[in-house]
């Protein structure tokens, strides 16, 4: 058995090839959830491929959010979060692991299973109308606290 | 004893690997690495509460190893697993 304490990532994946972590945050929702849900990540061989969920670093963070296009010819990554609604271009040098399995309210899935391919490649598909609904929702709160004045609560 | 209530096994490859959830991941960051033995034995802590007695007579059952052994080790175990606070009194 062995212990090992978060903030050695790179290290733990340079030597066991596979990083298992608690789910943080709510940008990749409604796939995990904050504490909810267990990640399991495999170092990145050769490149990814669109719909993989990848880590990669940004300054001292740790992002997991999905690949949804590449560009080869500036070998990065276009990638956004499943709950987020803003585009990352990410330097393939950056991209340390990769999503390979997790467990979602105690039930195991690897990302090979169909159900979840299907998740992946519709909720990047209606990412037009998730926008949509996005900026009406955003539009409303903002009438709804010029309204009521209801400040600093959101 | 038995395992504190939210960490999460997972079989990866020959491993098992272990994180907390919930309400235990404010405490617990980090995982845990365990092998084939190290998850039998952490099962048994996760669903029953079992004393050491029985623990040695399941391992034993279970693997071809003499009982002074599966004791040293199931010590050695529980021991690591006090020390993380992974256990608790129940």
């Amino acid at each position: 058995m062995s212990i090992a304490s978060v903030g050695n990532i790179e290290k733990i994946l340079e030597r066991d090839g596979v990083y298992p972590s608690v789910t943080e945050g709510i940008s990749m929702r409604p796939l995990f959830k904050t504490h909810r849900d267990m990640v399991i990540l495999e170092r990145v061989s050769g490149k990814l491929k669109k719909y993989d969920v990848a880590l990669y670093k940004k300054g001292e963070k740790y992002i997991l959010h999905r690949v949804i296009g590449i560009d080869d010819e500036k070998n990065v990554y276009i990638i956004r979060g499943d709950n987020t609604y803003k585009k990352e271009y990410v330097p393939m040098s950056s991209v340390i692991a990769r999503l390979t399995s997790f467990k979602r309210k105690g039930k195991s899935h690897t990302v090979d299973e169909k159900p979840y391919r299907i998740y992946a490649v519709f909720w990047n598909f209606i990412y037009p109308i998730r926008y949509l609904f996005h900026l009406a929702r955003c539009v409303l709160v903002k009438i709804y606290r010029a309204l009521f004045k209801k400040r600093g609560k959101r | 004893m038995r395992i504190k209530k939210g960490f999460v096994l997972e079989k990866v490859g020959e491993s098992y690997l272990c994180c907390a959830t919930g309400k235990l991941a404010r405490e617990f960051s980090g995982f845990v690495r365990l092998n084939e033995t190290g998850a039998f034995l952490w099962k048994m802590l996760e669903s029953g509460n079992p004393d050491v007695d029985e623990m040695v007579k399941n391992m034993t059952d279970e693997y071809d190893i003499s009982e002074e052994i599966a004791r040293g080790d199931i010590n050695a175990f529980l021991k690591k697993l006090e020390e993380n606070r992974i256990l608790e009194e129940k």
